[in-house]
């Protein structure tokens, strides 16, 4: 009994993996020997070709409702993305412009002019520090 | 038989990621038959099924952004549904224990929340493989259902399932004995 429940264990792990060459031909001896064994492998082939061809029941209107589903809650990130290079060259061009206002206002892009520090005394400096 | 390329499908992945509707739902009819096959084996021929089915592609356009590709994308879609129902089938388990608490004789109507195949729909035999099916712990419906109806190997199914090969083997062997066992007059 205990041999029977073995060579059933060898037949069906037969199906997925490699069995060793004295698996193999032990499983080929038991299989010329037994008919049980034989009704038990074509039992097993028959069902694992039924699971591989099952199909569920058809269901027409499916893709339709998961876009519907999705138009419900798309979010609106994508759009953003969508527009990142154009908003990203709106920011290139305000920050040329603000820069080229400032030079033809202060007459140069020094340091001094960006920080807004070209028009102070230093007897100012002195006076705000003190204060 | 597949008429699509993998390298025009990850064309149509491009555009979809680009927000294009079309693409996306290309890629939706392309998967949605062999994903429903995976839902429907787990959770059986149910409106929850669909439901389930419907919600993988969900999160499908929700992840999309993020996904490089890595796995195909017939395989990323099987994960994703995997885990679907498996959540599912811990909730419907724990409704049943409840209904069982609650109303601890209405044995009639535990056997209609566990009945929940369309008969109408279905072959016999298919239609007795779902039952068969539904007698499996959910673990063991999930190796079947991707080893033997969806036809990845032992490494990938143990891959997708997070769990060692050994486990994948002992529960494919226990889930066929059990199988048999049920369909025993039907093969």
């Amino acid at each position: 009994m205990k041999n029977e429940h073995k060579l059933y264990d060898l037949l069906i792990q037969s199906f997925d993996t490699s069995l060793s060459k004295e698996e193999q031909e032990q499983l080929e001896l038991a299989l010329k020997n037994s008919a049980s064994l034989r009704k038990a492998q074509q039992e097993l082939i028959g069902l694992r070709a039924q699971l591989s061809s099952f199909e569920p029941s058809a269901e027409p209107l499916f893709t339709d409702q998961v876009m519907q589903k999705i138009g419900a809650s798309s979010t609106k990130i994508i759009p953003l993305r969508r527009y990142a290079t154009q908003i990203a060259a709106a920011c290139l061009i305000l920050i040329l412009a603000t820069g080229v206002g400032m030079y033809l206002l202060e007459g140069g892009l020094d340091t001094e002019i960006l920080l807004g520090v070209d028009e102070l005394d230093p007897l100012d400096a002195y006076t705000l520090l003190n204060q | 038989m597949k008429s699509i390329t993998l390298s025009s499908e990850a064309d149509w992945i491009k555009k979809a990621q680009r927000g294009d509707q079309l693409a996306f739902r290309h890629l939706v009819d392309l998967h949605a038959p062999q994903v429903r096959k995976t839902v429907v084996g787990m959770m059986g021929d149910t409106a929850e099924a669909v439901d389930l089915a419907q919600e993988v592609f969900i999160r499908l356009h929700k992840s999309l952004p993020k996904y490089r590709g890595e796995a195909q994308l017939a395989t990323y879609l099987h994960r994703i549904a995997i885990n679907l129902c498996l959540s599912a089938l811990k909730k419907r388990q724990k409704r049943q224990l409840w209904n069982i608490a609650i109303s601890p004789n209405n044995e009639r109507q535990v056997k209609q929340i566990a009945d929940h195949h369309n008969h109408a729909k279905q072959s016999e035999l298919q239609d007795a493989i779902q039952q068969a099916m539904a007698q499996l712990e959910p673990e063991f419906r999930a190796v079947v259902v991707l080893r033997l109806m969806q036809g990845y190997s032992l490494s990938d199914t143990a891959t997708m399932l997070q769990v060692p090969e050994g486990t994948v083997a002992s529960r494919l062997s226990r889930a066929q004995k059990k199988l048999r066992t049920v369909l025993r007059k039907s093969l």
